[in-house]
């Protein structure tokens, strides 16, 4: 293991523990109240099922095959962002990612070398 | 306390608002006095500084907040969104990272991010995500029914005598512990089978975090644990 990854291991360490004891409550019991990470605790909505269930069914036969971004994914995040943030953003500026970690790898890997800092600030501190 | 934090190697300033897990949501006001710090911090480097604004819980608001965006204020913001939270689904990985449409070096930008995806083993979703996105844009938690979980379990932990403040937004509690080692009261409450994030886990000594997202079912049953968890730690250690 590198030494790189082995410092993210030991920041981890405590984390990983907790899901450890976390995944063997759950196996040994129903009866789990469940706040720790944000699990959805009930059945998807019907809404959320239909679009993937649609989104599965091939319309043509590259329909699985190897993808670059989705024109009309693009064009859809951008009139969402664009309503809820009141500035127009245009379906190219649109980079589709694996959920947020594929986002924040994205830029960070982007625009950050060996030897920037990056300033992420404490949590709590504008909190106490 | 940012500006302070400046130095001549700075590249990027990680911010997330609303934020995960205090759910307070950055004002216009704070954002703007940011963006002109960023401004003639970039100025003095001779490069810029950029601005990641993690914004996955910008469309979870209470009490008819308003989420504003960095990018407003900054052009050198890279925006991060995830479907993950709006759909309770954070196994289907699907987001995206905007750029806004005055940034500067925004093409070379683009390519770089695309090069990054593919060198690392490709960031993008899976074709079917992409297919599902225009139908999943619009869906959204129900927030009426987090906002009155909020309220009832804010009312009953400060009842108990716990510390917390009125998130604005996101489905966190941010919760002091009553006890120093807040991973040692977790396994107290665990011992309940109720489970929360202790602090320490993500360098947050001293609290731990509730996630809303649980059912009324679980909060009905949780309560009473919080409450005799909290006189366990307020009992003398002799008695």
């Amino acid at each position: 293991v590198s030494a790189r990854v082995d410092r993210v291991l030991a920041s981890l360490s405590e984390f990983m523990r907790m899901v450890t004891d976390v995944e063997s409550l759950l196996a040994r019991s129903e009866d789990v109240c469940d706040f720790g990470a944000g699990t959805p605790p009930e059945l998807a909505a019907p809404a959320y099922v239909d679009a993937l269930k649609h989104a599965a069914e091939p319309r043509s036969a590259d329909w699985f095959g190897y993808k670059g971004a989705h024109r009309p994914a693009q064009e859809a995040a951008a009139a969402g962002l664009s309503a809820e943030l009141g500035i127009e953003f245009l379906p190219e500026d649109i980079l589709l990612t694996r959920g947020a970690h594929g986002a924040l790898a994205a830029a960070l890997g982007a625009v950050v070398e060996a030897g920037d800092e990056v300033i992420c600030p404490r949590s709590t501190s504008t909190w106490r | 306390v940012i500006a302070a934090a400046i130095t001549p190697r700075t590249r990027m300033l990680l911010l997330n608002t609303p934020h995960n897990p205090t759910g307070r949501i950055f004002s216009a006001g704070s954002l703007e006095a940011l963006g002109t710090m960023l401004d003639a911090a970039s100025a003095r480097n001779g490069r810029p500084i950029y601005l990641l604004s993690d914004q996955a819980y910008s469309r979870i608001l209470f009490d008819g907040n308003v989420m504003v965006t960095p990018a407003r204020f900054y052009s050198r913001s890279l925006l991060v969104h995830t479907y993950s939270k709006s759909s309770l689904a954070p196994g289907q990985r699907l987001g995206y990272l905007a750029l806004p449409p005055d940034m500067p070096e925004k093409g070379q930008l683009r390519r770089a991010i695309a090069a990054v995806g593919l060198a690392s083993g490709n960031t993008l979703p899976d074709a079917v995500m992409q297919y599902a996105l225009g139908d999943i844009d619009h869906l959204s938690v129900d927030l009426a029914g987090l906002q009155s979980k909020r309220d009832r379990m804010v009312a009953a932990l400060q009842s108990y005598g716990y510390t917390l403040h009125v998130p604005q937004a996101t489905f966190y509690l941010l919760v002091r512990s009553p006890i120093d080692d807040d991973a040692e009261f977790a396994r107290r409450l665990r011992q309940d089978r109720v489970v929360v994030l202790p602090g320490r886990t993500v360098d947050l000594a001293g609290f731990f975090r509730i996630s809303l997202t649980a059912t009324d079912a679980m909060i009905d049953r949780a309560l009473p644990v919080f409450a005799a968890a909290m006189r366990d730690a307020r009992r003398p250690a002799s008695s």
